[in-house]
């Protein structure tokens, strides 16, 4: 065997090796629309964690529904046809996202009156010299800080939790409005529930699938907020909440109501006590779904929204007038 | 958690025992330093049945030595990049390794057999995931191997090892969260995560031809090409398939 033929041999080898790759890991599946139902339809199976809670028959859905796959000549009906399926789950963490839609269920807020008005919180209580800290709108009302915090994507320092707490330590009391925050992160909900904390405070438990079987969890696993070492405020605190609060902000407002010397003033939360997990179908859509459960400790399900301590409405009069009663009522509590 | 931590001294101590033993003053040893490209495709069930590839900077470096009865190997390597699959949607990659081959030579045979300790660890992130987007597996395993050796001409070595990994453990993600099973557990219970890494469950095989040129002074210049398949079938299984081409210097110590 001369040297030629043997790096030939070699060559070869490696030509061949490289085009393994298709052959050992196998080509990509088929994305006809039958093809992209059942991967959803059985992602969903897998990964979805409230069938039992929501008393949904999964199964009879897929009877219901994989008939009409034959029925969708475009990607736009297939769509349709999809959204409408997960609709069913009646769940606002769960999404079908393409190139030209992304499908929703947003009945948790959509049947309930907002209980919000921006530009009413604006003109009238927060006014034009509000302070902008970070992702906090700060106002004293009557000797009351009144704090509109939006969204739980938006993240804070440190160093503008350490302002927070000292500016509602100078104060009577502190309104915390988050109505219309529909979530975000979790991590940044504990971190600013450690500032109202002060030691330690288990507040929920969790758990994930694990495994494709509706049943298959893990462990529940406690959830615990660790008090902030830098400084907490432990004062009157009244948090302001509407079915807008999904997710995150659903979350915060039950660690809130576990601190004593607060209250809940406004609507009931939204829900979404599941994260949503990800996943990708053959025709390369992505879709979400609510993957884990969140109950508190005594095992109520957050994912369909928590109670508040007072109820209060907001109505287009109020709005007229240039009042929020919501506000109105907690800044009001704070001062008794 | 104990019987992970345990395992992974004792691969490290059995490979600094090898490293440090039978200081044979007519060892041949060298550093092997290279650079090179890497064609990855992985598909992780976890998240999408469809493929992800892209081509990678490799990075790798080696020492080994070889005496009249054994020959060994300790190298690591490294690669990291963007892939894409076919509809165009993103996802980092960053994959590395130890690989330890031990070869015992019998006198006058281009054939050596021998063992290898395959350790690899990867991190997936697909970009459109906001959550539970990022996904990692990492296997340790032993396995026979092959090397096969031969001058071609004046100056010019071709070798070729190839292996199969038999017995070890994985630790992979859980189905939904990016964590392997256990892990968020307050009580951090790491070994219901841990997998029994074999055959039927498991594949990891290697082939590795290189070319080397004898410099002077006694360095020497390789081109190597290094073909890896892996495939850890547990639920949901994660597979990816590497080819790299690597240029690399070889310096006598």
């Amino acid at each position: 065997m001369n040297s030629t033929f043997r790096f030939s041999i070699i060559v070869v080898l490696v030509i061949s090796f490289y085009s393994c790759d298709k052959v050992l890991l196998g080509p990509d599946p088929e994305h006809d629309p039958e093809a992209v139902f059942v991967a959803l339809w059985e992602g969903i199976d897998e990964r979805y964690s409230f069938f039992a809670e929501k008393q949904i028959n999964w199964d009879s859905l897929r009877e219901v529904y994989q008939p009409l796959v034959a029925q969708t000549a475009t990607d736009q009906a297939l769509f349709k046809m999809l959204a409408d399926l997960l609709f069913e789950l009646r769940d606002g963490h769960t999404n079908l996202t393409t190139p030209f839609d992304q499908s929703r269920n947003w009945e948790w807020f959509l049947n309930y009156p907002p209980n919000f008005s921006n530009e009413l919180v604006e003109q009238y209580y927060l006014r034009n010299n509000f302070q902008q800290l970070g992702p906090f709108r700060l106002q004293t009302i009557d000797s009351v800080l009144y704090v509109y915090y939006p969204d739980f994507g938006e993240s804070f320092s440190e160093d503008q939790l350490d302002i927070l707490v000292r500016e509602a330590n100078s104060q009577r009391g502190l309104v915390l409005d988050i109505r219309h925050n529909s979530g975000g992160s979790l991590r940044l909900a504990e971190r600013l529930a450690a500032t109202f904390c002060a030691a330690t405070l288990p507040y929920a438990r969790t758990r994930y699938k694990t495994g494709k079987g509706r049943a298959d969890f893990s462990d529940w696993e406690t959830a615990v907020i660790q008090s902030r070492q830098a400084g907490v405020y432990s004062g009157k605190l009244a948090l302001l909440t509407n079915r807008r609060c999904y997710s995150a902000a659903n979350t915060f407002a039950h660690m809130i109501s576990l601190l004593p010397q607060t209250i809940i003033i406004g609507d009931r939360t939204g829900g979404g006590g599941g994260s949503p997990a990800y996943a990708e179908l053959p025709n390369g859509w992505t879709y979400r779904c609510s993957a884990t459960q969140t109950v508190t400790l005594s095992g109520e399900q957050l994912e369909f929204g928590l109670p508040v301590d007072i109820p209060a409405t907001l109505t287009f009069a109020d709005e007229t007038l240039g009042r929020d009663p919501i506000i109105d009522r907690a800044l009001a509590w704070v001062k008794e | 958690m104990y019987i992970f931590t345990r395992y992974l001294l004792l691969v490290l101590l059995l490979n600094t025992h090898l490293l440090s033993a039978q200081r044979d003053t007519l060892a041949q040893r060298y550093l092997h330093l290279g650079i090179g490209l890497s064609s990855l495709s992985a598909r992780d069930l976890a998240y999408s049945p469809l493929i992800y590839q892209g081509l990678l900077p490799s990075y790798a470096i080696a020492y080994t030595k070889e005496c009249r009865q054994k020959a060994e190997y300790w190298l690591a390597n490294f690669r990291t990049g963007d892939l894409s699959n076919s509809f165009s949607a993103t996802a980092q990659v960053a994959s590395g390794s130890f690989i330890h081959y031990t070869f015992y030579k019998p006198p006058s045979q281009y054939w050596q057999w021998g063992w290898a300790n395959y350790n690899q660890g990867q991190v997936l992130t697909f970009n459109a995931a906001v959550n539970y987007g990022r996904r990692f597996y990492y296997h340790t395993s032993f396995g026979p191997a092959l090397r096969y050796q031969r001058s071609l001409r004046p100056r010019w070595r071709l070798l070729l090892h190839a292996q199969v990994q038999l017995i070890g453990i994985a630790l992979q993600s859980a189905p939904v969260v990016n964590t392997p099973l256990g892990i968020e557990a307050p009580e951090h219970k790491l070994w219901q995560g841990i997998r029994l890494f074999h055959p039927g469950r498991t594949l990891h095989t290697t082939f590795w031809p290189h070319l080397t040129y004898q410099l002077v002074g006694g360095a020497q210049l390789s081109l190597a090409y290094q073909y890896t398949y892996s495939r850890l079938a547990y639920v949901p299984s994660i597979t990816s398939s590497n080819s790299t081409y690597l240029l690399s210097l070889h310096t006598p110590l």
